[in-house]
């Protein structure tokens, strides 16, 4: 890889922050529904379902995402993501390739591999959902947000502290990243140290948890976008360790 | 094909009724999520936190310190939420959220995110030149506030504290949880005035 290498589409897609190709107008509607369309409840139920049975990695399923055609992916939310999740079946054997066509078709026989059912603990796990579906206490909250959180035991101690000056890698990471482009190679310095938490870009990949430290990081505008920025305007973003490098002048 | 291509429904059905007759997913846990982001989920959430931080100032520190576990106080937690970070607004200070690399959102708080939230074009803009974006939709910041944009591209999520309006000082928790907008707690949008009209749904 050269620095000169054209932006390959998968991983720099979802990449669009301070890009002027996207720049346009932002359109408002007045009034928005949680849903304009039932399809589009389904497939957010669908997803919800079954992010918290047999596709439970989310950064899988960005990564998934982000793998997308062009034109799927900017298409519109819920279309991207029911492109997704019927890619994650297909991967995760659930379903077959085209199976979802030959229901469209009127094909109704049985087709492709059919993976063995979900396990006892997917299905267990399938039946409790709905009592999460409801207001909750607030012991019931924090025993959900300590199970499913990203947190984890920091495997060292936090290269940086608040209010240490930081500058980003010059170039994103290659394939699955959470990296923004339009900060590498730029200086900040730390705002919030959020501690040590599962590092999507190995997540993503099935390579492990692989914990790091998570950091806020304050970038100036003007560090960011040189002349052009607006005055009095700065950018925190959260960036994981390996993302860092200490500043040296 | 749109959003509203009919194709897009049958789609979705098709799969539904695949997953279902696998044993893989069940449609009576699918009305329920469905429904419960309709009903319990939303921006009124966010809008009794922040009444709540307005009239206790105990409540607002621990707020500051630890977003997640306060909100949980009231009630409100869930998936998007799990590390929740709340950042002020004060005069020379105004704050407003975004997610460049997807759509990352306080859930349990504001609910799913408008649609022009997860637009490239606000995702693209608002780091780059806020203070404009700003003005566009109708918020026009005198030129020596800060503007503090905040990227949820990992695993934090942010939300808005606006300032209290001028004329609330008087007004209860449950009123003051009114003056709250959705904009508001993105930073698109300040708190409303007692009196004035109302600029979005909450």
């Amino acid at each position: 890889m050269t620095s000169l290498a054209a932006p390959t589409p998968g991983p720099t897609r979802s990449d669009v922050g301070g890009r002027h190709e996207h720049f346009g107008p932002i359109v408002r509607p007045a009034v928005e529904p949680t849903f304009q369309e039932r399809w589009q409840a389904r497939t957010f139920g669908l997803m919800m379902f079954l992010s918290g049975t047999v596709d439970r990695n989310g950064d899988a399923f960005r990564e998934t995402l982000e793998q997308l055609p062009a034109d799927e992916y900017f298409a519109g939310y819920y279309q991207s993501w029911l492109a997704t999740i019927e890619r994650r079946l297909e991967e995760g054997g659930w379903i077959a390739e085209g199976e979802v066509d030959a229901c469209l078709a009127g094909d109704l026989g049985p087709s492709g591999v059919r993976r063995s059912r979900p396990s006892l603990a997917e299905r267990m796990l399938a039946r409790s959902l709905p009592l999460a579906m409801r207001p909750l206490p607030p012991w019931a909250i924090h025993l959900m947000l300590r199970t499913f959180q990203y947190s984890r035991p920091a495997p060292r101690r936090a290269r940086f502290r608040a209010g240490d000056e930081v500058r980003v890698v010059a170039r994103r990471p290659p394939g699955f990243t959470r990296l923004p482009g339009y900060t590498c190679g730029c200086r900040g310095r730390i705002a919030y140290v959020h501690g040590a938490m599962v590092f999507p870009d190995t997540n993503a990949r099935g390579l492990g948890e692989d914990p790091q430290h998570l950091y806020t990081i304050a970038f100036d505008a003007r560090e960011l976008w040189g002349d052009e920025a607006e005055r009095h305007a700065s950018v925190c973003v959260d960036l994981f360790e390996s993302y860092l490098e200490v500043d040296s002048p | 094909m749109t959003e509203r291509d009919p194709r897009r429904a049958l789609r979705v059905e098709a799969l539904e009724s695949l997953l279902v007759e696998k044993g893989l997913v069940d449609r009576k846990t699918i009305d329920r999520i469905v429904e419960h982001y309709e009903t319990n989920v939303g921006p009124l959430n966010g809008a009794k936190v922040i009444a709540r931080a307005w009239v206790d100032q105990a409540y607002k520190t621990r707020l500051l310190q630890n977003g997640s576990k306060a909100i949980a106080e009231l009630g409100f937690g869930g998936p998007q939420g799990e590390h929740l970070v709340v950042v002020e607004n004060c005069p020379g200070v105004h704050n407003v959220i975004a997610c460049t690399l997807c759509s990352c959102y306080p859930w349990p708080v504001l609910g799913l995110p408008p649609s022009w939230y997860k637009s490239p074009e606000y995702r693209a803009r608002i780091v780059r030149e806020p203070r404009k974006v700003l003005a566009e939709m109708g918020l026009d910041l005198a030129s020596e506030v800060e503007i503090r944009v905040w990227d949820s591209s990992a695993e934090v999520r942010y939300m808005v504290l606006p300032e209290r309006p001028p004329g609330s000082e008087t007004l209860g928790e449950e009123e003051l949880a009114l003056l709250v907008s959705r904009d508001a707690m993105i930073g698109v949008g300040r708190a409303r005035t007692p009196g004035a009209p109302e600029s979005d749904a909450p």
